[in-house]
């Protein structure tokens, strides 16, 4: 969000963020969407984006959709989402979704973040919405580098992010040297680190951006595996990086920018198809810095400005 | 749309009657419209020209076919008009909650029902036509006053074409639209396709707010004039996105808008 306003502000607009805090607990969950349509809004314009601030009114609201309250609808069945199949998930479900098209329904322009977003809202809600892409962070520092030995995954260690798969995936890798390197916090840390265990797989836990600039510039390739993902920064990262991307089937906006055999691999997710397809790269590097390159050109146009215009109804 | 209210006009003074433009045989959501009414302001079957029409502030005429309704709109006094043609039920749209094709898959899932169930209205005991019209994936119905209904619910819908005339539904927009022999076919088919189901939903529940809600002519009449007290800024926000008189939102913003803990 930071982004969006700096980006409005280099385009000489004056913005602001306006953030108000979410109870996400059912019984609560309505009262901060009724008080984002309570709130006086003295502006030219208001970009909503997450789940509940669309709820704002305004004659001139747009929406820029990143993700819906997930745990109500695609993640419903997630064990932390906390709605059921009873009476009461079930009414609070319907609800939700009768406001979220209402809301949604009244803004001037829908975008959303992905294609994968964007079907959500069709699916859901029966509402057509405009994909609208923009850079990733750090998008400025990131440049390609020769390729390395490391197979980077830089991701949040969480269930739906599946950082597992990483490390499943060297239990298969034939390939000598090559070694699979996980940055990133989250619940799964211990768990992974047992997985681990006598692989070639490294934890690094948190790192700087220098730092992970910098293993994007050296790695062999970039690992991305979540689950039905909104959008995928890490992608596009590794794609500015000049690296290709190992993905699944089922991972939701990454495949917006990951074809298979031309900016990565997309794989079905089991250890032996992910480790099949490492081994593949770092026996064929001309390949693998084709890839990279097919993805860099997918996304160096990607700007601010584009996406600035877009939201202010520029041709 | 079945009624209207010109946005621009002055606010009339409450104290003005309201004058009823009546066909011979008006529909039966006209005599609700009239009780609504009633309650908030002096109303009084006449023509403009006839003697107290001066007083009148307002005119609601019980289709577009009633009397004097042209010399109305001359009067430049607001107008609203039931624009039924015979008589379909009065329907309470606010009682009925629409549901999503996703949250009528949940249901779906609860009741141990087929994914991918389709009812045909006409097989079930009326009943059950409200739970049937609420979980399944897609519905057959015929007859306008059935369609009315079941697109209230949101139901993804297939029903034949003139059927769908008699309500305004559009083929591919609102309703699905087949001829007999096909229906069934067609409505497995939008009940596999959730995408298209939500999108035929949505606007066939947008059709039936915006055209088949015969209390809202009477609503906007009294508000037009004045007569409706104005709820306060909490409740004109729930109302707006149609929240249920029983949701729980509604209590919990009473009471946090009273200080009370809730």
């Amino acid at each position: 969000m930071d982004n969006l306003v700096a980006a409005f502000r280099a385009a000489g607009h004056d913005a602001e963020l306006v953030r108000l805090p979410v109870a996400w607990e059912q019984e609560r969950l309505f009262d901060a969407a009724l008080a984002w349509r309570l709130v006086p809004l003295d502006c030219d314009l208001v970009v909503a984006t997450n789940f509940p601030s669309y709820f704002a009114r305004h004659p001139r609201k747009v929406v820029w959709l990143f993700h819906q309250h997930r745990g109500a609808y695609d993640a419903a069945d997630a064990p932390w989402s906390g709605f059921g199949l009873d009476d009461g998930s079930l009414e609070t479900q319907r609800l939700l979704s009768d406001w979220d098209t209402r809301a949604l329904e009244e803004a001037a322009r829908l975008f959303c973040t992905s294609e994968t977003v964007a079907d959500r809202v069709l699916r859901y809600n029966g509402l057509t919405a405009t994909p609208l892409y923009h850079p990733p962070p750090l998008a400025d520092r990131l440049r390609p580098g020769p390729l390395g030995n490391e197979v980077f995954c830089p991701t949040r260690l969480a269930a739906n992010k599946r950082p597992h798969l990483l490390v499943e995936a060297f239990g298969f890798v034939e390939a000598p040297g090559v070694r699979g390197v996980l940055a990133g916090t989250g619940p799964l840390r211990e768990e992974l680190a047992a997985q681990a265990a006598g692989l070639p797989v490294d934890l690094l836990g948190f790192i700087p951006d220098g730092e992970l600039v910098e293993r994007y510039r050296r790695a062999l390739a970039v690992l991305y595996t979540p689950f039905d993902e909104d959008y995928g920064y890490v992608t596009l990262q590794a794609f500015l990086a000049g690296k290709p991307v190992i993905t699944t089937k089922d991972s939701g906006g990454v495949l917006e920018w990951v074809e298979d055999g031309v900016t990565g691999l997309v794989t079905d997710g089991a250890g032996p198809s992910i480790g099949a397809a490492i081994d593949r790269l770092a026996a064929d590097r001309d390949l693998a810095r084709r890839m990279g390159e097919a993805g860099r050109q997918r996304v160096k146009d990607l700007d601010w400005g584009s996406v600035v215009d877009r939201l202010l109804g520029s041709p | 749309m079945s009624w209207f209210v010109p946005g621009d006009r002055a606010v009339t003074p409450a104290a003005a009657t309201v004058g009823l433009l009546v066909d011979l045989y008006p529909p039966p959501q006209w005599h609700d419209a009239v009780r609504s009414l009633a309650g908030h302001a002096e109303v009084a079957v006449l023509l403009p020209g006839e003697d107290g029409a001066d007083e009148v502030g307002a005119w609601m005429a019980s289709s577009p076919a009633a009397p004097g309704l042209d010399r109305a709109r001359a009067t430049g006094k607001p107008v609203v008009v039931l624009a039924y043609e015979g008589a379909p039920p009065s329907l309470d749209v606010r009682a009925i909650p629409p549901v999503t094709p996703y949250v009528r898959s949940r249901w779906r899932r609860r009741f141990g029902l087929r994914p991918d169930l389709v009812v045909d209205v006409a097989d079930i005991p009326g009943d059950l036509r409200p739970t049937a019209l609420a979980v399944a994936a897609a519905v057959i119905v015929h007859g306008r006053d059935l369609l009315l209904e079941a697109l209230a619910w949101g139901a993804p819908t297939v029903t034949d074409a003139a059927t769908a005339e008699a309500v305004g539904a559009r083929a591919g927009e609102e309703v699905v639209v087949g001829a007999p022999a096909e229906t069934a076919a067609l409505a497995a088919a939008l009940a596999a396709d959730p995408r298209r189901a939500a999108a035929l939903g949505r606007a066939g529940r947008r059709l039936v707010e915006r055209g088949h809600d015969p209390l809202q002519a009477a609503t906007a009449l009294r508000q037009a004039l004045g007569l409706a007290a104005a709820p306060s800024p909490v409740d004109q926000r729930l109302d707006e996105l149609w929240t249920p008189a029983r949701a729980r939102i509604r209590e919990r913003a009473a009471g946090l808008v009273a200080g009370a803990a809730v």
